[in-house]
C-alpha cells in the first residue's frame, strides 16, 4: 500500500514537472503521435492496402500497435525509469538507492517518467476504438486485457536489459541494441512473417511473449494460448528480477560523484 | 569579394568538408556500435517485404535486399540530431569569426553525411552477402551509388543545415526531428519500395520530395535507372529542391541572426 501510495506521489511530482513546461509537453505528446499516425499508416499502405486479405491483416495490425503502443508507453510513463536501469547502473546512480528500506527496482521506476509515451498511450487507445469498429468486440476485449500481459513482458525486458551492465563492462550500449532489437520483433508483423524455424527462433526472443503470444492469443481466443501467453510474460517477467537480484549481489558500484564528474 | 578570395574560401570549405568525412572513420569500433543494428533491420524488412509484396514480382528478394540496405544508408545519415547540435552549437563563437557561419556549418554536415554514409556502405558491402546478394548485384549497386553520394550529400546538408538554423532560432528543436525523420522513412519508401504500394498512395508518394531522396536514389542503384522519370527529370526535381531549401536556409538564417540570444557566460 505505501509502494503505491510512493508511485502515486511520484507520478504526481512528475506531471507538475511536467506541466510546467506546457511547450515541452504538448510537442513531446504531439510529435510522438504524428510519429506513431506516420508509422501506422506507412506499414499499412505498404503492407496490406489493397492486398489479398487486406481486411484481416489491417485488424490483426491495428490489434497489434495498440497493443505495443498502450504497453510500451504505460511501462514508459508511469515507471520510465526502468528504461535508464542500465545507464543507472553503469553511471553509479543505483548506489543511493540500494541505501533505503525500499525495493530498488520500485524506485528506479519512480524516479522517471518519459513524456512523449503520453503519445505512445494516446495513440494505441485511438486504435482500440477504431478496433471497435472494424473487429468483432470479443477480440477488442482480448486486446485490451493482453495488453497487460505485454506490458508485464516489457517491464521484464526493460529490467533484463537494464542488467546486462552488471555483468558486461559498459553493456548499457548492448542493452539499448537488444532493446531496440526486441521492440522491432514485437512491432512488425513477425507473427505473420516467420514460419518453420524462423517462427521457433522467434519464439526464442522475449518478443514471443511481448507481441507474438498475446497477438495470437488476441487473433484466435483460444484458452490454450491465453494461458501459455500470460504464464509466459509472468515467468519471463520473473526470469528478469531474477537475473537483476543476481546481479545486484555481484555489483561493484562506481562512485557516483566521480562518475558524475 | 575577389577571385582569390572566393578560390581561398573554397579551398578552406572543401577542407572543412574533408576534415569531417575523415573524422568518421577515427572512432571505428563506436561507429560499429552505432550502426551495428542496420542489418538486423535490413534482414527483417526484407522478410516483411518478401511475405507481403514479393507477389508482385517488381524486385527480387536479393535486389530488395540492396534495396533495402541502400535506403537505410540513406536515411539513418539523414537529419541526425548530434550533426544539428554541433552545427548550431557553434553560432554564437562564429559571429566573432570572419567566416560564414551558414557556409562552414554546411561544408562541415555535408562532409560528415558522405563519410558517414561512406562508413555504412563498407559495412553493408559485408553485410549483403551474408544475407544472400551475389557480387555482381553488390557491386553494381556501390558503383551506381558512388555516383550519386556528392548530389545527395548536397540535399542532405542542407536539410540537416535547416534544422540548424531553427535550431539557433528557437533554442529547442529536438521533438521535430522525430516525426519530420518518420515522414521521410515512410514517404520516402525507407521500409520497402514505393513501386510495391498500392494506388493511389503510389502516385502521391511519387510526386513528394522524400522519394526524389530516398526511394529514386536506391531504385537506380538496384536497376540503373529511375522508377517512371528520366535522369535529367531526377536531377531537375532534385535542383529545385536544393534551390527551395538555400534560400529557406539564408532566410532562416538571417531571422536567426538578429533574434538569436546567446546563454551562458
Amino acid at each position: 500500500m505505501k509502494t503505491l501510495r510512493l508511485i502515486q506521489l511520484a507520478l504526481k511530482y512528475h506531471w507538475d514537472a511536467h506541466k510546467s513546461n506546457p511547450a515541452n509537453l504538448i510537442a513531446g505528446v504531439l510529435g510522438m503521435v504524428v510519429n506513431n499516425i506516420i508509422v501506422l499508416w506507412g506499414l499499412w499502405a505498404m503492407l496490406f492496402d489493397g492486398k489479398p486479405d487486406g481486411q484481416a491483416l489491417t485488424i490483426y495490425f491495428l490489434s497489434l500497435n495498440a497493443m505495443i503502443t498502450i504497453a510500451w508507453g504505460s511501462i514508459c510513463y508511469f515507471i520510465g525509469g526502468v528504461r535508464s536501469l542500465g545507464e543507472y547502473i553503469e553511471e553509479g546512480t543505483l548506489e543511493p538507492m540500494l541505501a533505503t528500506p525500499r525495493n530498488p527496482l520500485v524506485l528506479v521506476g519512480i524516479s522517471q517518467s518519459i513524456t512523449p509515451a503520453l503519445g505512445d498511450i494516446l495513440q494505441g487507445l485511438c486504435n482500440l476504438v477504431a478496433l471497435f469498429f472494424l473487429a468483432p468486440a470479443d477480440m477488442v476485449f482480448r486486446c485490451i486485457l493482453f495488453t497487460f500481459s505485454s506490458g508485464v513482458a516489457f517491464l521484464g525486458l526493460f529490467i533484463l536489459t537494464g542488467s546486462i551492465p552488471f555483468f558486461v563492462r559498459r553493456g548499457n550500449a548492448l542493452a539499448q541494441l537488444l532493446l531496440e532489437c526486441n521492440l522491432s520483433l514485437s512491432f512488425y508483423p513477425t507473427g505473420k512473417i516467420f514460419t518453420d524455424k524462423g517462427r521457433f527462433l522467434l519464439f526464442l526472443t522475449p518478443a514471443a511473449v511481448t507481441g507474438v503470444l498475446p497477438m495470437q492469443a488476441i487473433e484466435n481466443g483460444h484458452w490454450s494460448t491465453a494461458f501459455i501467453a500470460v504464464v509466459g510474460a509472468m515467468c519471463f517477467f520473473g526470469f528478469s528480477i531474477l537475473i537483476f537480484n543476481l546481479g545486484l549481489k555481484k555489483y561493484q558500484t562506481s562512485s557516483y560523484v566521480s562518475a558524475r564528474a | 569579394m575577389t577571385y582569390a578570395n572566393v578560390l581561398e574560401s573554397g579551398r578552406f570549405h572543401f577542407r572543412h568538408a574533408w576534415f569531417n568525412l575523415r573524422e568518421q572513420f577515427s572512432d571505428i569500433p563506436t561507429a560499429l556500435a552505432a550502426n551495428a543494428l542496420i542489418p538486423f533491420f535490413v534482414w527483417i524488412l526484407s522478410n516483411v517485404w518478401q511475405r507481403f509484396n514479393s507477389h508482385q514480382g517488381n524486385f527480387t528478394f536479393e535486389q530488395v535486399i540492396v534495396y533495402i540496405g541502400i535506403t537505410e544508408l540513406l536515411f539513418m545519415t539523414f537529419v541526425r540530431a548530434p550533426s544539428v547540435s554541433r552545427a548550431s552549437g557553434d553560432f554564437s563563437i562564429s559571429l566573432a569569426r570572419p567566416r560564414s557561419w551558414l557556409v562552414i556549418s554546411f561544408s562541415g554536415l555535408v562532409g560528415r553525411s558522405i563519410g558517414g554514409r561512406i562508413f555504412m556502405l563498407c559495412l553493408l558491402i559485408c553485410v549483403f552477402p551474408i544475407l544472400g546478394t551475389d557480387l555482381a548485384e553488390i557491386s553494381k549497386a556501390v558503383l551506381r551509388l558512388l555516383i550519386l553520394l556528392p548530389w545527395l550529400g548536397i540535399i542532405q546538408g542542407l536539410f540537416a543545415l535547416f534544422f540548424s538554423v531553427a535550431q539557433v532560432l528557437w533554442h529547442q528543436t529536438n521533438y521535430f526531428l522525430l516525426p519530420f525523420g518518420k515522414i521521410f522513412l515512410v514517404l520516402g519508401g525507407v521500409w520497402g519500395p514505393i513501386a510495391d504500394f498500392s494506388e493511389p498512395w503510389r502516385k502521391w508518394l511519387l510526386i513528394l520530395p522524400p522519394s526524389d531522396i530516398f526511394f529514386q536514389p536506391a531504385y537506380f542503384c538496384v536497376k540503373g535507372n529511375f522508377y517512371g522519370i528520366s535522369v535529367f527529370e531526377w536531377f531537375l526535381r532534385t535542383s529545385f529542391l536544393i534551390l527551395v531549401l538555400t534560400v529557406i536556409n539564408i532566410y532562416f538564417f538571417k531571422m536567426a541572426k538578429t533574434r538569436h540570444q546567446s546563454y551562458g557566460g
